[in-house]
């Protein structure tokens, strides 16, 4: 376990063994797909963008030194979610049955209700807070990821906190 | 809560991260606290969100489509694979090609008349279409000499491999008259950015796309700007690196979106900028946030509309300014608006989540308020409208796209609605569509049909723009191939 898990994160240098992505989906996929489907509000697109992340990694020239391919996916799949526009769905996941699907639990109002309260606030905001509450991340590190300054961050969680506030409150919760 | 002074409010905000505040600031507001009530309600509240934030929820990634092949690819079977289904589609394609005219090209891409040449028949040598996953991504036909004549449907048909790993579009030419065959204009293999998270116009909107005249096509080919002279074949690389371009209705510029020259940024800026047809240096406009995305043209060249997130921007091409954002329509879709000669000049369609429910609007001119012409009633996550396109003949009336769910599901319909604007008539036409356009006599509509199993849809079709009926089939692609975008083109 511990070789795939190194090779999976190890930079694939001139000569040296490729990434193992199936293993890299194995260990970061469900973190990913937890991560974009609270960020954007919506299982589909969620979906939508797991693959294309994927994608967009393994076609990169290059990869990130080893054992920070987890910030480098969220770092993808950060951008990704906050320009994402649902048009350029053509990387859907085209047989996926309903057997396969996730189902909601019919208890888990609380979930639901924050991920519609998230899908209300600026897209930004709401990656910017999900990346730091959801996925544990700090400033620092959310800042190299999404290429602003720790200050800018801590003002987008500062008005994401306001604007998620503003919004469970509409939403009567 | 809302008697909170907003100073307090930030602070509070702020503090809510560990060194978010200063030790000063943070016994200053400990001290507050005390005293103020309300205040302590806003902190027991930030931090109950701050809970609900982190917890986690059951998640399981779904599963990979193919994954297997995604992650281990047979390369050499799939190039096979795709070979011989691209050959058999140049055979069908050749096989159905009978149309030769000659030019120039009569009309534009802009509806204003219906041209009535004959289609004459073809001296079309075969293409050979690249396989899917080599190199080749360049194969212009017709051939040079080969002239167009006649009402056509343009559309895009895109081709991905087993891996999801490339693509390959096609750029199909369909006459609208019944004796002729499907015709193919120019396709090229697809390979994805080394930037992981940049713009991405793998499925260009195509009415944006063609020259004034209708006689030329700009493409991004792997992200270059590249045209395409649909009489006689010849394709030029303006050497220019940029995505979703739109060409001017005046025909003087293109304007596309690429990357700025700055390092280190991540994400990586967008600008929109413009350039002649001809090549040359380039013109910055604006810094974009939504950059994938292609703008759209004001009738006279002067003028772009491109979507912002919080609504949409009016830029002046000559001072690359902002002259007015409006702000009740957002734009969800990169066909969020058309722009025409005539009153009213400007449709929107889109959503306000923070303004109230999906509607379209429309602006007699740039300088008029906009009037809503339609509201769905219902709120962005329920509904989504795209895709608006006037009526070359008919002044009030356009077509546009609802895409909508139900509660309680996730996966959305498509409908095809024709609304005219003076009474606010909405008819509901029996066809799902992500994406029609008119034909040029504006009696009928011609439109790609919604497939539930792959990406888009998989038939051209042409139906009365009344009710829908008289359905004729124009073009159907092969298993794996899904036609993305559609537009009218009159030679």
């Amino acid at each position: 376990m511990h070789d795939r898990k190194e090779q999976a994160t190890t930079a694939p240098a001139e000569g040296h063994r490729p990434i193992d992505w199936g293993y890299a989906y194995e260990l970061y996929g469900a973190d990913l797909f937890a991560f974009l489907r609270r960020a954007l509000g919506d299982r589909v697109e969620a979906e939508d963008l797991m693959q294309e992340v994927f994608m967009r990694a393994m076609r990169a020239r290059s990869h990130p030194e080893p054992d920070a391919l987890r910030p480098w996916l969220f770092r993808i799949a950060s951008n990704l979610a906050i320009s994402h526009h649902r048009r350029r769905r053509i990387l859907t996941f085209l047989s996926l049955k309903s057997s396969d699907a996730i189902e909601e639990r019919p208890d888990d109002d609380e979930g639901r209700h924050v991920r519609a309260a998230l899908r209300s606030i600026p897209r930004d905001q709401a990656v910017t807070l999900t990346l730091a509450l959801h996925e544990g991340f700090s400033r620092r590190e959310i800042a190299q990821m999404l290429g602003l300054s720790e200050e800018a961050v801590k003002s987008r969680l500062a008005r994401g906190r306001r604007n998620f506030a503003v919004a469970y409150r509409t939403l009567g919760l | 809560v809302n008697y909170v002074d907003e100073h307090v409010r930030t602070q509070l905000e702020f503090d809510r991260d560990p060194g978010g505040l200063t030790p000063h600031d943070r016994a200053q507001l400990r001290r507050h606290l005390a005293t103020c009530a309300e205040c302590r309600a806003y902190a027991d509240e930030l931090s109950r969100n701050d809970a609900l934030l982190a917890r986690r929820e059951r998640s399981i990634a779904p599963p990979l489509l193919r994954s297997r092949q995604l992650f281990a690819p047979a390369w050499g079977v799939l190039a096979a694979l795709a070979a011989v289904a691209l050959v058999g589609v140049t055979v069908l394609g050749i096989a159905r090609e009978n149309a030769v005219s000659t030019l120039p090209l009569a009309t534009s891409a802009s509806p204003s008349a219906v041209p009535s040449s004959p289609i004459t028949p073809p001296a079309v040598q075969s293409p050979t279409l690249p396989p899917m996953g080599t190199a080749t991504e360049v194969l212009p036909t017709p051939p040079p000499g080969a002239p167009l004549r006649g009402n056509w449907i343009v559309v895009g048909k895109l081709l991905t491999d087993a891996s999801n790993a490339r693509s390959q579009v096609e750029i199909w030419g369909v006459p609208v008259d019944r004796s002729a065959p499907a015709r193919l204009f120019y396709t090229f293999a697809f390979g994805i950015g080394t930037v992981p998270e940049g713009p991405s116009d793998r499925t260009p909107y195509l009415r944006r796309q063609f020259s004034a005249d209708g006689s030329q096509l700009v493409l991004s080919v792997r992200g270059s700007l590249t045209i395409v002279d649909l009489g006689t074949g010849q394709v030029r690389s303006l050497g220019i690196d940029g995505d979703f371009p739109s060409w001017s209705k005046d025909g003087s510029l293109i304007a596309f979106v690429h990357r700025l020259p700055v390092t280190d940024v991540v994400p990586p800026p967008f600008g929109l900028a413009v350039v002649a047809p001809t090549g040359g240096a380039i013109r910055e406009l604006a810094v974009v946030t939504a950059p994938n995305q292609s703008a759209e043209w004001s009738p006279d060249g002067r003028a772009l509309l491109m979507a912002v997130r919080d609504g949409t921007a009016v830029i002046d091409v000559a001072s690359g300014r902002v002259t007015r954002t409006l702000r009740s329509v957002s734009p969800a879709s990169p066909s969020f608006a058309h722009w025409r000669l005539g009153r009213p000049s400007l449709v929107i369609a889109g959503y306000g989540c923070d303004r109230g429910s999906a509607h379209v609007v429309t602006l007699d001119d740039l300088g008029a308020s906009e009037r809503t012409v339609l509201d769905t009633g219902d709120s962005c996550d329920r509904v989504d409208l795209r895709d608006p396109r006037w009526n070359p003949q008919v002044r009030s009336e356009l077509l546009y796209v609802r895409a909508s769910r139900a509660p309680g599901r996730e996966a959305f319909d498509y409908s095809l609605h024709v609304l005219d604007v003076d009474t606010g008539r909405d008819r509901t036409l029996p066809i799902s569509t992500h994406e029609a356009t008119w034909t040029w006599a504006g009696t009928e509509i011609a439109y790609i049909a919604k497939d539930a199993s792959r990406p888009f849809g998989s038939v051209v079709l042409l139906a009365n723009h009344v009710d829908g009926s008289g359905q004729r089939e124009l073009l159907r692609a092969e298993p794996g191939a899904s036609f993305f975008s559609i537009a009218s083109v009159a030679f």
